[in-house]
């Protein structure tokens, strides 16, 4: 050891000297807590509507009470006279917004013209925002809402789905993530009119709206000089900051958006909702600072998943080999935007077969346009192929794993690709051997508790693995401290963590050492929070960032007098409890503290940037997704029509697992959304008056905790560099998929009773011929 | 006697369509609370399940 040495064998952390023994160091995969945990139990982590001002005024919401139509007078005397209100603005008296629909489109917009919150008398659904009243109270201006009087110009409506399949279109505009349905390959109707075994099959899917804990708000404070600082509950700041200057005319420096910390969103947040705009122009009309909250009831009053039909024809020879599949869905969207999603792709993806046809088209309707909500498409898709392949099962007298392994894709024959990867099988087999499945007996009703018939059923899942560019700056400090940032966003899946987590491991850091700031419009760059992508996308970028942070503290060390690791490459030195470590070819160890390499190099900080671009030259020669295999135990009270769900295994093949609790946490919670999806969530329309009706929790039913019982959750051993250098695929969306399947299935199996209708209630669980 | 008074109960009830499963779903739960009630059914099964 030489004097270049002194801070070897000690890490600085926090300005304290430790010993490398002393640090526990996290490795990518590890178990640990969310490091926001203590801010969010101790009400530190501020959600959009705790932030405030002195001057802060508050805005409460009008919406229509017809569905289509035009706004003849909107009387706002009464409402203005109340003590506190401050104004009443409409379309009349809005500050200027851009007229052109284009300027209105953020990241996620579908093809066609997005909706202008007060932009004309137009009405174009139930519900829309027709006024903002604001006050110096939320009361004051909750109450001049109600006194608020419009009078309309009501036009006929059409918003049942099901009356108008026979208007279904094919979708007219794309938008991204979208891919249409694939070409037909063979003659997929003639295969199933000469197959022995053959099922043909109906099924349904109502609303479902998204309930995020936190309800969309938008807080605009307006600085001393104008600059408009905007907390949004958004899952993309830039996204709303887009939006913001360009339906209003603002310049990048007249906007920056926040959202730190958000209480939920699952698709809600990709798009900006209507409050973004109003609370913004609100503040613009005052002069002063605005809060805009939606109300529970109103969060039913935007995008939501959409109302789905879909008929599916599956076709197999008596050794259960698909010789005919067939899927089709009719989707509804909004009579001025597409909303699209993959809905049928997926079927000819998870399933080897020669003659497949394919169909997705879209009907109009006076609704607001869907919106992506957890697993969009596939949600539904595979709910009905997966339901579908169950069907077939009985129908061939296999079992329903057995047919699916029988039918096993080796390659995507959608695209004629192979799988970047794909553990399915040891999916199969591990939640299969996790559940007992092999204990199952064939025949339905064949099990019962009590009262209830018990049923075992299995779902197979699948989704996207994509990665998208992102940008993140990394910040060492001599103190020893890592400061990571990216515009990115963390709606509760635990972004903050996978982020520190990555980081810490990559420089060998403790995870309190590491810090990572995202939510901010003016952080370097971010796609969008949703899909599944961000520790792919974002993640990678950490980890490629803190891989250039090495090079350049290497390079110091190397500019170092007699420095020990000149002759060092980087795949040579280790970074380990805050130091950089060498074994030269003589086998002696040098080390050094990053802190005092710093000092020595005169170096406060060291700062890099990473712009992560996909390889796309790589990744398209490959179909990248993640599977499940989901088991289900339900209980069936035949006499009340009520079901149970009381055992769940979900294997998961992911890719590589970054931060196992909160991935973890990710396949729980989508396990319970997907038993609401097969049991509880349906937002049910009164379509004489064109509205959602049960626009609350109290009615708009979840999963509880008396609803959940026990959850099992296995990630299946997969590393996949090509969807990401961290090998990770993502998770989230992959825990829903299948679930609302696997449980219509075990449904089936404990009562003979096909449920082809979500959510399986207990009055069509009642209605449900047995079979024969 | 628990299905005969549950069929006097519910015997004036008038479905509206989309919500008649609801009169047989009374009778039913009538039959059941009583039965619970005289000690006939359990609230509450527990008698071991019958797993494979």
């Amino acid at each position: 050891m030489n004097d270049f040495l002194a801070g070897a064998g000690r890490a600085t952390v926090d300005g304290t000297a430790v010993t490398a023994q002393a640090l526990d160091l996290p490795k990518l995969g590890a178990p640990v807590l969310r490091v926001d945990a203590l801010a969010k139990v101790t009400g530190r982590a501020r959600y959009i509507a705790e932030h405030s001002a002195p001057d802060m005024a508050y805005g409460v919401v009008v919406s229509s009470t017809i569905t289509r139509g035009r706004i003849r007078q909107i009387e706002s005397t009464a409402a203005l006279a109340v003590p506190g209100v401050l104004a009443v603005m409409t379309h009349e008296n809005r500050p200027a917004m851009r007229a052109m629909r284009i300027f209105h489109k953020d990241m996620d917009a579908p093809g066609g013209k997005p909706f202008r919150p007060l932009y004309d008398d137009r009405i174009y659904y139930s519900g829309q925002p027709l006024a903002l009243v604001i006050a110096e109270t939320f009361e004051q201006a909750r109450y001049a809402a109600r006194l608020v009087d419009v009078s309309y110009a009501a036009e006929p409506h059409e918003t049942c789905l099901m009356a108008r399949l026979h208007d279904a279109h094919a979708p007219k505009g794309f938008k991204v993530g979208f891919a249409p349905p694939p070409k037909q390959r063979g003659d997929a109707d003639a295969a199933f009119e000469a197959a022995a075994y053959r099922i043909d099959a109906q099924y349904h899917a109502g609303v479902e709206h998204h309930n995020p804990m936190e309800m969309h708000a938008t807080v605009t404070l307006i600085g001393e000089d104008g600059h408009l600082t905007v907390y949004d509950k958004t899952q993309s700041a830039e996204n709303s900051a887009l939006l913001i200057r360009h339906a209003l005319g603002l310049s990048t420096d007249e906007v920056t958006v926040r959202n730190p910390f958000i209480g939920g969103a699952f698709g809600s947040g990709l798009r900006p909702q209507y409050q973004t705009l109003m609370c913004v122009m609100g503040a613009q009309l005052l002069k002063r600072s605005l809060q805009v909250m939606l109300t529970r009831q109103q969060m039913f009053s935007f995008g939501h998943r959409p109302e789905t039909w879909q008929r599916v024809k599956l076709a197999a020879d008596a050794d259960g080999l698909l010789t005919a599949l067939v899927h089709e869905a009719i989707a509804e969207t909004s009579r001025t935007e597409d909303y699209v999603e993959v809905a049928v792709n997926w079927s000819g993806q998870l399933y080897a077969c020669e003659n497949v046809r394919f169909d997705y088209r879209l009907v109009d309707l006076d609704q607001y346009t869907p919106l992506e909500m957890r697993a969009p498409g596939a949600a539904h898709g595979v709910h009905a192929i997966e339901v579908a392949m169950d069907e077939l099962s009985y129908a061939l007298g296999m079992d329903p794993l057995a047919l699916r392994l029988k039918n096993y894709a080796e390659r995507d024959a959608n695209s004629d690709k192979p799988f970047s990867s794909k553990e399915l099988r040891a999916c199969y087999a591990q939640g299969a051997a996790r559940f007992g499945w092999d204990k199952r007996p064939s025949q339905p009703r064949s099990m019962r508790d009590g009262h209830e018939q018990v049923g075992w059923g299995m779902a197979t899942g699948t989704w996207d693995a994509m990665q998208a560019y992102a940008n993140v700056r990394a910040v060492l400090h001599a103190d020893g401290s890592l400061v990571l940032s990216s515009a990115t966003t963390d709606i509760g899946t635990g972004t903050y963590t996978a982020m520190s987590l990555i980081g810490a491991a990559a420089l060998g850091l403790p995870l309190e050492a590491v810090s990572f700031v995202l939510g901010d419009s003016t952080l370097p760059t971010a796609p969008l929070e949703g899909g599944s992508w961000t520790v792919a996308s974002v993640g990678s970028a950490v980890d490629a960032v803190c891989e250039k942070l090495k090079k350049s503290l290497l390079k110091l060390a190397q500019a170092m007098d007699k420095s020990p690791f000149e002759d060092a490459a980087l795949a040579d030195v280790v970074f380990h409890a805050g130091q950089l470590i060498y074994r030269d070819r003589t086998g002696d160890d040098h080390s050094i503290g990053l802190g005092a390499l710093m000092q020595a190099a005169g170096r406060a900080q060291i700062e890099e940037k990473h712009l992560l671009l996909p390889n796309l030259f790589r990744q398209r020669k490959y179909t990248r997704a993640t599977h499940s295999a989901v088991f289900v135990e339900v209980k069936v009270d035949e006499g009340f029509g009520t079901v149970r769900v009381t055992r769940v295994v979900s294997a998961v093949a992911a890719g590589r697992i970054i931060s196992a609790k909160t991935a973890h946490s990710q396949i729980v919670g989508s396990v319970v959304w997907g038993i609401g999806q097969a049991l509880h969530e349906d937002t049910r329309a009164d379509h004489a008056l064109g509205r959602f009706m049960n626009h609350n929790l109290s009615e708009y039913h979840i999963p509880v905790n008396a609803d959940i019982d026990e959850i099992d959750v296995i990630f299946v051993d997969e590393d996949d560099r090509v969807v990401s250098r961290l090998g990770a695929k993502g998770v989230g969306e992959i825990g829903v998929v299948g679930v609302a399947a696997a449980v219509c299935n075990a449904i089936f199996h404990a009562t003979g009773k096909r449920v082809r209708s979500l959510p399986m209630t207990l009055d069509r669980v009642m209605a449900a011929s047995p079979p024969g | 006697m628990f299905t005969a008074l549950a069929e006097a109960l519910m015997a004036e009830a008038i479905g509206q369509g989309q919500n008649d499963f609801k009169i047989p779903l009374a009778r039913r739960a009538i039959v059941r609370a009583l039965e619970q009630a005289a000690g006939i059914a359990s609230a509450i099964s527990t008698a071991p399940e019958s797993r494979p």
